[in-house]
């Protein structure tokens, strides 16, 4: 549970770290790619990410997009490993069982209907009954 | 002043995309590769805008999107991001870019440039598709409810325990024995 903490929160800092170099990156798309390119960058990160690294001699952000690339996968990986870690822990488990238990009590949509339909036949026989 | 303005705005970008051969060929296979992963349904790179405020950014459900525009669903298209047409469009420019030879590449990034720089279009889109992201994060679409709570990880988690639950409930029989 604590190395599953510590872990998250390494990937939660790093990935901060991330977007900050990337909110950098945006910086030169908009500069050097014009308005519409950096508009298209803010939402679509990948597309930001590929043209960093094809750009990256010619304007000069090697170092920038070495350490975002280092950034995401250390992310990614510290992500990954405070996963494993935190659900390995057996009161997690526990815990996640419970849950899953009163979350499958919860009838879907589909059965909610099911159950008004029935109640309403049910009060409708029972009408037809008393006349 | 508003000359100068109008000139960065209208700064033709797609053009620009259209005419680095490299550049296109190596979004085209990303944009393969992420599709794939969409299909065999996993977000090879989730959106991080979603993932931290829980809102859709203005380029959530584009591709779902283009998915239903390829299974030829167009009103799902149009649930998801009602700018897919115009994207697909931008994609097929630059797989036609990527494959074509020099002279054709030239030619379609010069005419789309052109275009570009008369009528500002490309960029008067995508200020179009973030006023649509933001009214979209308000809830002044119908499509607001695009990112839910993640359910990935609650989904793997009750199937890990189902998939236990009956060897572990054989063991206790065993052990009972």
């Amino acid at each position: 549970m604590i190395l599953g903490s510590i872990l998250f929160g390494i990937a939660f800092l790093v990935g901060l770290f991330g977007v900050v170099l990337h909110i950098m990156l945006l910086v030169k798309l908009f500069k050097h790619g014009g308005a519409g390119l950096g508009i298209l960058g803010i939402f679509c990160g990948p597309f930001t990410f590929i043209w960093g690294w094809m750009k990256s001699n010619q304007f000069g952000m090697k170092k920038l997009m070495t350490w975002l690339t280092i950034a995401i996968i250390v992310s990614a990986i510290a992500y990954a490993a405070g996963a494993a870690a935190f659900f390995s822990d057996p009161d997690v488990r526990k815990n996640i069982k419970v849950n899953g238990q009163q979350l499958d009590q919860i009838p879907s949509e589909a059965d909610t209907k099911k159950l008004i339909e029935e109640a309403q036949k049910e009060l409708e026989k029972a009408t037809k009954e008393e006349k | 002043m508003v000359s100068r303005l109008w000139r960065t705005l209208t700064r033709p970008w797609l053009g620009a995309l259209l005419s680095d051969v490299r550049l296109c060929r190596v979004i085209l296979i990303a944009c393969a590769v992420l599709g794939a992963g969409h299909m065999l349904g996993y977000a090879l790179w989730p959106c991080v805008f979603a993932q931290i405020t829980g809102l859709p950014c203005p380029g959530c459900g584009m591709t779902r999107a283009v998915a239903a525009l390829l299974r030829g669903d167009w009103s799902a298209a149009m649930h998801f991001h009602p700018f897919a047409p115009v994207f697909s469009i931008f994609g097929v420019l630059l797989a036609v870019s990527a494959m074509a030879g020099l002279r054709v590449r030239k030619a379609l990034a010069a005419r789309v440039s052109l275009i570009e720089e008369k009528s500002g279009a490309t960029t008067l889109l995508m200020i179009a598709v973030i006023i649509f992201g933001l009214l979209r994060m308000g809830g002044l679409c119908s499509n607001s409810a695009l990112v839910k709570e993640p359910p990935l990880i609650r989904t793997w988690i009750q199937e890990r325990m189902e998939r236990r639950s009956p060897a572990t409930t054989q063991l206790n029989s065993t052990h009972s024995l």
